[in-house]
Formats: C-alpha cells, structure tokens, sequence
C-alpha cells in the first residue's frame, strides 16, 4: 500500500514535466526567418521581419504544392514597423501577429546600405545578449532598403524561405563571390584590433544595363546590384561589405571577396578565365583551389609592418578555347605562370583596396600580434594606423594537377 | 555520523572531489579568469591545479596525523572548541556560501537559456528538492549517484569541446603572455579560492580507504584542473579575447554555436544534463558537507536532521543577490578570491599544533 502510494505520487511528479510557465507549442509561434532594419520614416528605425507560414511550406495539402512567394497563400509574409530599437520590436509585432513571434530561426539580418554606412555598431551588438539571438546567423548589407529587399526576394526553387536564405549563404562553398563570416566572425573581428570584418553583399537584381559595352570584362568584377542578368529570382548576393568601427566603409568584389577568403583560409574554389599568352581574346579556363594554408610573415621594421605572403594553389584545366596544346608536361608551365599572374593581379588589387580603406580586412594583424609578447604591447603599437603604410609582398604559386579528359587536343579544320 | 560507518570507494571519491572541484566550469565562473590573464588566461588553470596540489598535501598531512578522524573534530582537539568554532564556521561558509551561489548560477542559466516564462523560485526548489534527496541518503549516496553519472558527463562535457573545434582560432593564443608573466601570476593567486572545495576531503575523510586519500586528492585535482583548463582554453579559442570576456555562459554559448550542416544546429538541449548533474551534485555535496560539518559542531552522530536546515540556509543565500550578476561577482569575490589563503592558514596552524602538542601520528601513505 505504502508502496502504492509512493509510485502514484513519483508518477504524478511526471506532469510537472510539461512545464507549465514555459509550454510552447511550435503551432503557437511566428518563427521570424530574417530581420531587416532601415532607418525610419517615422520612428528611428524600420524594422522588417520575415515570418514563415508553416502550412504553405508544409504543402498545400490533399496533394496540392506547397505554394511559393511572399504574398497571399506564400509560404511567408513581411512586416515592416517603425520603432526606435530592433528588439523593441517584438513586442510591437505581437500586436499585430496573433502567434508569439520567436527570432530563435532567424537566418539573417539584413542592413540596408544607407543604413549600414552610418553605423550598425549599435544595433548589431546588442542583439547577442538577446537569449533567442544565435551567433550562427548572417549579417546581410542590401544596397536598397531592407524592408523592399526582403518583401521581394521571394525564391524560386525552395518553398522554406528559412532554408533559401541558408542555402544562399552556403554558396560559399561553391564561388569565391560570397563571404564566409557568420555573425560570429563577424562580430569577433569587429572587436579584435588587427582585423575587420566582411559582411554578405545583397541586391534585387537590376533592371538597367550594368554596362554599356560588351568589352570583356573579368566575371569576379560583379558585385550585386551590377550583375548583367536577366531572369532569375530577384535576389543576388555577390562580393561583400567592408567594415571598419561598426560603420560600412567599401565594398569589395567578387574577386575581391575570393582573396580575402584566400587569406582566412576559407576559399575553397573559383573558376578562373585567364587570357591566353599565346591567342590573344582566348581564355583557358581553370579551377583553383587552395594547395596548402597561406604562408603570412610579419616583421616590424623602423616601426611599419612588412608583409610577406606565400599563397600555394592548385587546380585542374575545364577548358583551353584557342586549342593550343599546352597539356604536355614541359608546356604545361605557361599555364601555371598566366594563372599567377592573374591571380597576383587580382591579390595586389585588394591589397591595394585594403591599405586605401585603411582597413585590415584581410587580417594581417592577426599574424602581426604574434611578434609582440604581451596584449597592451600589441594594443600600444596601433595596428590599424600602422596598416595604411605596411610594405606588402606576396607570392602565388599555381600547380596544374589535372588537365580535364582531354589530352593533347588536335586542332579545328 | 549515521547508523552505519559508510564506506566511499577510490574511484567514487575522485569523481566526487573532481566534480565539486570543476562544476563550476559550466557558470560565468570562468570569465572572471578572462579578466585576469586576458588571451593567455588558460595559464592559470595551469598554475591554480599546482596550488591546488600544494594545499591538498597540506591538508592531506593534517588528516594522516588523525586517521578516522575528520577536520572538524582534528581541529577541536588541537585548538579547542571555540577557535575550531570559527574554523568550522569557515568550513560550512565555503559549503553554504558555494551552494547558494552555485543554486542561484545554474537556475540563472535554465531560466535564461530555457525556460524564460518560469519563475526563478521554481527552477530553484526543483533543484533544491532533488538535491536534498541526494544528500540525505547520505556521503555513499551522492558518491555513487556522482560515480553512476561520471560517464555521461564526462562523454558529454568532451563532446561540447570536441564539437566546436571547427571554431578555433589559434591566433587567439598571440600576444603570448596575455597582461605579462607577472599579471598571469597574480591572476593565478588571487583566484586560488577555485580548488577551495578540496576541503569536502577533510569532512568526508574518515568514509575514505585508508592509506589512499593522497592518491584519491591528487587524482581528483588533476582531473578537475584539466577540465577547468578545457573550459577556460575552448572558449578563448572559439569567441577569442576581447569578445570571449562578455560571454555570461561560456559553456552554453558554446553548445549554441555548434553548426555541423543544416540539421547539426540547435544542440545545447544534448548538453543540459551536463549542467544540470554536474550543479546538482555539487550542490548535493555541499549539503551533505554543511549538514556534516553541522553536526559535529553540535557534537550530533547524525548529520541528516541538519539537510534542510542547511538547504533552506543554502535557498535563503542564494536569493540574497539582487541578480544573476551580483550572484556571479559575489562566488568570485568571496569564494574564488582569497579564500584559499584562509584553509591553507587553518591547516598550517593545525599543522604548528600538532606538532606543538606532540599530538597526532605520523602516517606515510603509498602511492599518490
């Protein structure tokens, strides 16, 4: 009996398990997919947010689709308020939501540029204390403003906006166009004297011509907001947005982006034109990949930073349009040494583009502190001041591995 | 002190001295080292276990001159109950002030991190409730539960390190030396207090294997100052310094960060059991550790009537910060600051007394 009782009352302890101050049911949220923020028209900021609508994503039911897009039936819809902070937010979009809305999914937070070059330091810090925040998500720069950025970029392959946002960042993977810094990094070097942060560049695609003539142009020169497209979803997200004390200070490339992942170690592939030496207005086309980490060395002379860097890569020829016979061990050379060239060309650029912003985007300094023995000593000697004037050389060495399946090609009659 | 003498197994006591030791790896504990050796505050843990190892020694020759005995009752027969008063009143501060301090840190933490809606009171009395379970059943009891969880946690503690080790950043080991040799010396010293709790020896020693305690110490400290190492290490290398010193939750930060692909996302929910066990014993030792030193003060065979005396004492501490921060501040003022310097004080005069007295035998343990 006495027993009895005993397991009755431990079972009962089992309902307490529920939880009742916290119960949440996944039916009962708003999940916010990203987030933008602009400055506002009637209050201190626009804030825009994404919400999904989980039974469009879900399908549509009785076999139907699940059904696209932003508007009515879409599998999300946006919200922009006005309100003088982003979390504020929140509780002013409870208002007009009827489900509790919840940033623990939130993919992205999306500044607008304008926005972003007057300063994000204020908003984005902050919102790391915030218990439903996650340091895994991205910071996003729009050229336009965030709330038509987002109202519009509806996808064209994936019902989940949630996973289309993740997937558009993973390209990274894939193209040297997209930064690799989540929010984590982003928000680690923008604390870190000795380097800055990149964030994800983002467009609607553009109507207008980019450019007015079909002079050859490297493809890496796009950013988004100036790719030459037609069709397509409406967003693009190519090159990336410097940033140095918490305000956007330049915008680099796709190339530009590809070098400074080179130099974090995070590049992991790109398809490269070089012009061909021998059939001018020809391109062999390779693939690079990193060979070995890159080789940064550091030394302070008469007080400025000497840079030397070694970047080893490797790859495989797609494709030589001229027909040219370069695959043959001792012609293969001419190759390697036009790949460098165009690399070391594209390096010294944003190099240059570096030391101009006066901005160590590239991450120097990471390498420089190891000379230095203490933290205060490291702080004393004003790395960023220092940058600007640092005398920086590097060296790319290409190695063709593969040629591709074809092998010593005969020329077209 | 109860009706049976019980009896705490070597690897039992290691586990229980090395979890009361490190738990507190899983707190905002570890920031406050940040503060202390900024990017090189992974030294310290380095330096603290060797202090550590230093005072366990002493304590452990305090201990062997009175086998069966425990500090409590050493120091009654040596310096007389009213200096051994105040000895003993330090023994269950350590015990209750931990506690409540640990209490208040780990429901801070549930409810920041999971349950947001809930009262903090509740989160609170369902860690006390369980807890003075434990503890009532008494020293063998929290031993073996420690032992029978030592496995998950230990795998599990492992795996929130290994996991984020896409994340680390070896520049954050530059400048070297962090605020200088010196700074990292004196940050290693003032924070002595962390292997404060190598005092639960002397209360349980009498439960202990003979001849073992020194091996049973050394073991325990070791493995406690690696696991603290880890803590402070990883987290400097995933959130680098500055950034890594804003950090409240070291540890659940870094479950939060964990991205293995699109699905290996969202994990710190694997990892609470890890807090929650580690705190709970912890805490099921420190009751245990206050109702026993209670007990002797009262000259009492049983400690179990002084359990919820010193949980509501522990419950009543722990609410006495305003916040989660103060709480926090408070641990590292007042236990991981200084705190060292007073039990190694009480053991050296001890130590003098003996010795003065001619009382006590000299044992020499093997091993260890």
């Amino acid at each position: 009996m006495n027993r009895a009782v005993k397991l009755i009352l431990a079972a009962a302890l089992v309902l307490l398990l529920s939880g009742c101050y916290d119960y949440s049911e996944p039916d009962e949220k708003a999940w916010v997919l990203a987030m933008g923020l602009d400055k506002g028209r009637q209050n201190k900021l626009t804030v825009t947010a994404v919400i999904a609508v989980p039974k469009n994503i879900a399908g549509g039911g009785g076999g139907q689709p699940a059904s696209g897009g932003g508007g009515a039936g879409g599998n999300f819809f946006t919200i922009s308020m006005e309100a003088p902070t982003l979390l504020s937010t929140l509780e002013l979009l409870d208002s007009v939501v009827d489900r509790r809305v919840d940033l623990s999914h939130t993919k992205w937070f999306v500044f607008s540029r304008e926005l972003a070059e007057q300063g994000i330091a204020g908003y984005f810090a902050p919102i790391s204390r915030f218990y439903q925040f996650r340091r895994s998500s991205y910071i996003v720069v729009c050229q336009e403003r965030a709330e038509d950025f987002l109202a519009k970029g509806v996808p064209k392959l994936e019902d989940n906006v949630g996973k289309y946002f993740e997937l558009m960042q993973r390209g990274w993977r894939y193209t040297e166009f997209i930064p690799f810094d989540s929010f984590h990094q982003f928000y680690l070097k923008s604390e870190s004297p000795g380097v800055e942060p990149v964030a994800m560049l983002a467009s609607l695609n553009r109507k207008a011509p980019v450019f007015e003539s079909n002079s050859p142009k490297p493809k890496g020169w796009y950013y988004a907001g100036r790719i030459p497209r037609r069709g397509g979803g409406p967003v693009e997200v190519m090159g990336g947005a410097v940033f140095r004390k918490g305000k956007m200070v330049g915008i680099l490339n796709g190339d530009q982006v590809g070098v400074q992942k080179m130099f974090f170690d995070t590049f992991r592939r790109t398809i490269v034109d070089v012009p061909d030496p021998k059939h001018p207005g020809r391109y062999i086309i390779v693939d690079v990949k990193p060979r070995q980490k890159p080789e940064v060395e550091v030394q302070i002379v008469d007080g400025y930073p000497q840079i030397s860097v070694d970047l080893k890569l490797e790859g495989d020829i797609i494709s030589i349009q001229s027909g040219e016979n370069y695959t043959t061990p001792d012609r293969l050379h001419i190759v390697e040494q036009a790949v460098e060239r165009i690399l070391l060309k594209d390096i010294n650029d944003t190099v240059a583009k570096s030391q101009e912003l006066e901005t160590d985007f590239l991450g120097f300094g990471l390498h420089a502190k190891k000379l230095f023995r203490t933290w205060p000593e490291w702080e004393e000697y004003r790395w960023d001041e220092k940058y600007p004037g640092a005398q920086i050389a590097v060296n790319v060495d290409y190695k063709v591995r593969r040629v591709g399946l074809v092998h010593e090609m005969a020329p077209l009659r | 002190m109860t009706q049976y003498k019980p009896v705490v197994g070597v690897s039992e006591a290691v586990t229980l001295l090395f979890i009361f030791l490190s738990s507190k790896v899983f707190l905002t504990h570890v920031v406050f080292l940040y503060h202390e050796g900024l990017n090189a505050a992974w030294m310290i843990p380095i330096i603290q276990t060797s202090t550590g190892l230093l005072g366990l020694l002493l304590l452990v020759s305090v201990l062997n001159k009175f086998p069966g005995r425990d500090l409590v009752e050493i120091g009654e027969e040596l310096t007389g109950p009213y200096i051994n008063l105040l000895f003993a009143l330090y023994y269950l501060a350590v015990f209750v002030f931990g506690a409540g301090m640990t209490l208040r840190g780990i429901s801070e933490q549930v409810v920041a991190g999971f349950l947001p809606d809930t009262p903090i009171s509740l989160v609170v009395f369902t860690f006390v409730l369980g807890t003075v379970v434990v503890s009532y059943l008494g020293v063998e009891a929290v031993a073996r539960t420690a032992r029978f969880l030592l496995g998950v946690m230990v795998v599990t503690a492992m795996a929130l390190v290994l996991l984020t080790i896409p994340l680390w950043q070896f520049d954050a080991f530059y400048p070297l030396w962090g605020g200088g040799l010196w700074k990292l010396l004196a940050g290693a010293l003032k924070n002595t207090g962390d292997f404060v709790q190598i005092l639960l020896l002397g209360i349980i020693y009498p439960f202990l294997p003979v001849n073992q305690v020194r091996q049973i110490g050394v073991r325990g400290v070791i493995v406690a100052g690696f696991f603290l190492f880890l803590y402070v290490l990883a987290p400097l290398l995933i959130f680098t310094y500055p950034s890594a010193t804003e950090l409240t939750l070291p540890s659940f930060e870094m479950a939060r960060i964990i991205n293995i692909g699109r699905f290996g996302q969202r994990m710190e929910v694997v990892f609470l059991p890890v807090w929650v066990f580690g705190n709970m014993i912890f805490l099921s030792i420190s009751l245990y550790a206050g109702a026993a030193v209670l007990a002797r003060l009262c000259r009492l065979s049983d400690y179990r009537p002084f359990v919820l005396s010193v949980a509501v004492f522990t419950t009543v501490v722990a609410f006495v910060p305003r916040n989660a921060l103060q709480a926090a501040y408070w641990n590292h003022q007042y236990l991981s600051q200084y705190s060292f310097i007073i039990l190694a004080a009480i053991l050296v005069i001890l130590l003098l007394t003996a010795r003065a007295k001619g009382k006590g035998g000299d044992k020499n343990e093997q091993g260890g």
